[in-house]
């Protein structure tokens, strides 16, 4: 599967959390270019991928390569310096900074005047950011809060995007929006991982998909494909599309016909 | 501290204004020390139990200074220098190795620093403090509309309102202050945007180094003496100023600081003069009922607004 083009390359990666093991022997190739979305159950450890590919959780086992060059041991902003962006889980924006302030802390590669300059294009390109501009972040409905983290990521002009769970509590409309930026980015050339419970979404916009499962990827299959599936939607509780106080309801774990077997599991506080 | 005035006939409107400025400027030494210990807390959720120690090896740079003759126009500036070097140097030499280890492993560090800088003058200077001179005009007073103010107070309120306003100023105007604000909310988050947790944790600590000279140099023209421990006092009183205002909140810091000084003075002109040797107790049993009501501080929003 290895091909001289690849721009991200993790190579059985391991991770851990003091005793409990997140990640086992995870490989996973991108080309540039190509949208992978990363969908699984809760706990099946996409989150812990993510923030591995950005430095975040140091590896235990195994390396990660970009443009063929190692940097397993790299510190997350030297990752971020190369092109990697991260649009993290939760969205953690800087609730006591402002908006601007917050694209302004972002990119520090850029020399000062020129990141002024990419956070007003941002701006600009995000309206409601530009209206809110001097406003603390902490005061942004949850909408703006994750166009403020898309913003945020891009200010260093990413070649990798890496967008952990985009449309997560965010009304349709919301979600939408989210899903046009994913699009948008990709025709401009952006190589993105996805990783979403908005299945049938994700799967329209991305090229191919990999299915996590307690810490591995199951299964990795081109996006048409795995749509086709019935079986994931079923076990998936269909497609789930969170609204701003919704929590998907609890599914009843279904056994995939192939033996891919996926559940959610949602966190007590939805029920 | 100045008393320009004594404590007989009825609490005049002078008499008030003059504690009050008393105050200011004993609490804008302390706001300095604890916007220090709150920036680096900030940044590395570390009480920095060493950070009195800037003081007291400025106070021996102003010692060795003063005894070859130098006057207090090379001091005051070796003052601040040598508390900004001193306060990088610490971090560099100490605190850098046990970043990422436990909150507590940090603590014992800052602990450690103490004593081995304590330790070091004691066996390489000398155990008993020295003394040298201090600069003429620190006890004049002048004379505004009636009301006598010790000039060393005056200058200490103005140099506060200075090196707060250019502190402000690099936290909320350059991107190294937004940086060091971001790293002390989520320090994650700040590496994930490329902020390179090194350089703030350096800048954090350049800055709390500046602050610390500049209350340094206030403290050393009063007191013209240097001893092992000369930093103690001065950093306890700004780690409890830091917890007034509710640790890593940097305005908390300051209003904890000069809170902390208007309390002392108000205690030192009111308590009967034979306990007037423990103001320093009854300071501390105060701040302990105010954390058994409000935990994080004065100024930290109740509970209730917490998200
Ligand atoms: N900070 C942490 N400390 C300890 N264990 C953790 C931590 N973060 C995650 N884990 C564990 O690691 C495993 C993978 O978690 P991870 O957050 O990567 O899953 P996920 O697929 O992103 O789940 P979700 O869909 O809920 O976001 C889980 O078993 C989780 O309990
Ligand atoms: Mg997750």
């Amino acid at each position: 599967m290895a091909t001289s083009g690849q721009l991200l390359a993790v190579d059985s990666a391991e991770v851990s959390y003091g005793p409990i093991r997140a990640l086992y022997g995870v490989t996973l190739n991108v080309e540039p270019g190509e949208i992978v979305a990363i969908v699984g159950p809760n706990g099946a450890g996409k989150s812990t991928l993510l923030n591995a590919i950005v430095g975040l959780r140091p590896l235990t086992r195994g390396r990660i390569t970009w443009r063929g060059r190692d940097i397993t041991g790299l510190a997350p902003q030297q990752r971020v310096r190369l092109g990697i962006g991260l649009v993290p889980e939760h969205r953690r924006i800087l609730t006591t900074l402002t908006v601007e302030e917050n694209l302004l802390v972002s990119a520090t590669a850029l020399p000062g005047r020129l990141r002024r300059v990419r956070a007003n294009e941002l701006m600009e390109r995000f309206e409601v950011l530009g209206e809110n501009r001097s406003r603390r972040a902490g005061l942004l409905s949850g909408g703006q809060e994750q166009l403020l983290a898309i913003a945020r990521a891009l200010m260093g002009s990413p070649e990798l995007l890496l967008l952990d769970e985009p449309t997560l509590g965010l009304a349709p409309i919301v979600a939408a929006k989210v899903f046009g930026i994913i699009d948008e980015l990709h025709q401009n050339g952006t190589t993105l991982i996805v990783v979403e419970q908005n299945i049938r979404r994700v799967l329209e916009s991305a090229d191919s998909a990999c299915i996590m499962r307690t810490g591995r990827i199951v299964e990795r299959q081109q996006a048409e494909r795995l749509a086709a599936r019935t079986d994931l939607f079923d076990s998936f509780l269909g497609d789930l599309l969170p609204t701003e106080e919704g929590c998907p309801q609890r599914p009843v774990p279904s056994p995939g016909a192939d033996g891919t077997c996926l559940h959610t599991e949602r966190s007590a506080s939805c029920d | 501290m100045g008393h320009a005035f004594t404590r007989s006939g009825p609490l005049a409107v002078t008499e008030i204004i003059q504690q009050f400025v008393d105050g200011l400027g004993r609490g804008g030494e302390y706001a300095l020390i604890a916007l220090g210990v709150g920036l680096i807390f900030g940044v590395m959720r570390l009480v920095n139990f060493a950070h009195g120690e800037l003081i007291t090896v400025s106070a021996y740079a102003a010692y060795g200074l003063a005894i070859s003759q130098m006057s207090w126009w090379v001091l005051a500036p070796a003052i601040i220098l040598t508390a900004i070097i001193t306060s990088v140097a610490i971090e560099f030499i100490a605190f850098r190795w046990v970043r990422s280890s436990s909150d507590f492993a940090m603590l014992l560090t800052s602990f450690g620093v103490h004593f081995v800088v304590q330790a070091a003058f004691v066996m390489y200077v000398s155990a008993s403090a020295r003394h040298f001179s201090r600069p003429e005009w620190i006890t004049t007073t002048v004379s505004i509309s009636g009301i006598r103010f010790e000039v060393v107070d005056l200058s200490i309120i103005a140099a506060t309102v200075v090196s707060l306003g250019f502190t402000v100023w690099v936290l909320q105007r350059t991107v190294y202050g937004m940086s060091i604000r971001a790293a002390a909310e989520d320090f994650d988050t700040a590496r994930l945007l490329g902020i390179s947790s090194e350089r703030v944790i350096r800048a954090a600590f350049a800055l709390a180094g500046l602050l610390a000279g500049i209350a340094a140099l206030f403290f050393l023209m009063r007191t013209g003496r240097a001893a092992p421990s000369a930093g103690l006092v001065p950093m306890l009183k700004g780690v409890l100023a830091a917890l007034i205002g509710g640790l890593g909140r940097l305005q908390g810091a300051v209003l904890g600081g000069l809170l902390l000084g208007m309390a002392e003075i108000l205690l030192v002109s009111y308590l009967p003069d034979s306990i007037d040797g423990m103001v320093n107790g009854v300071i501390f049993i105060l701040v302990a009922i105010l954390f058994v009501f409000r935990p994080s501080g004065i100024f930290s929003p109740r509970p209730s607004q917490r998200v």
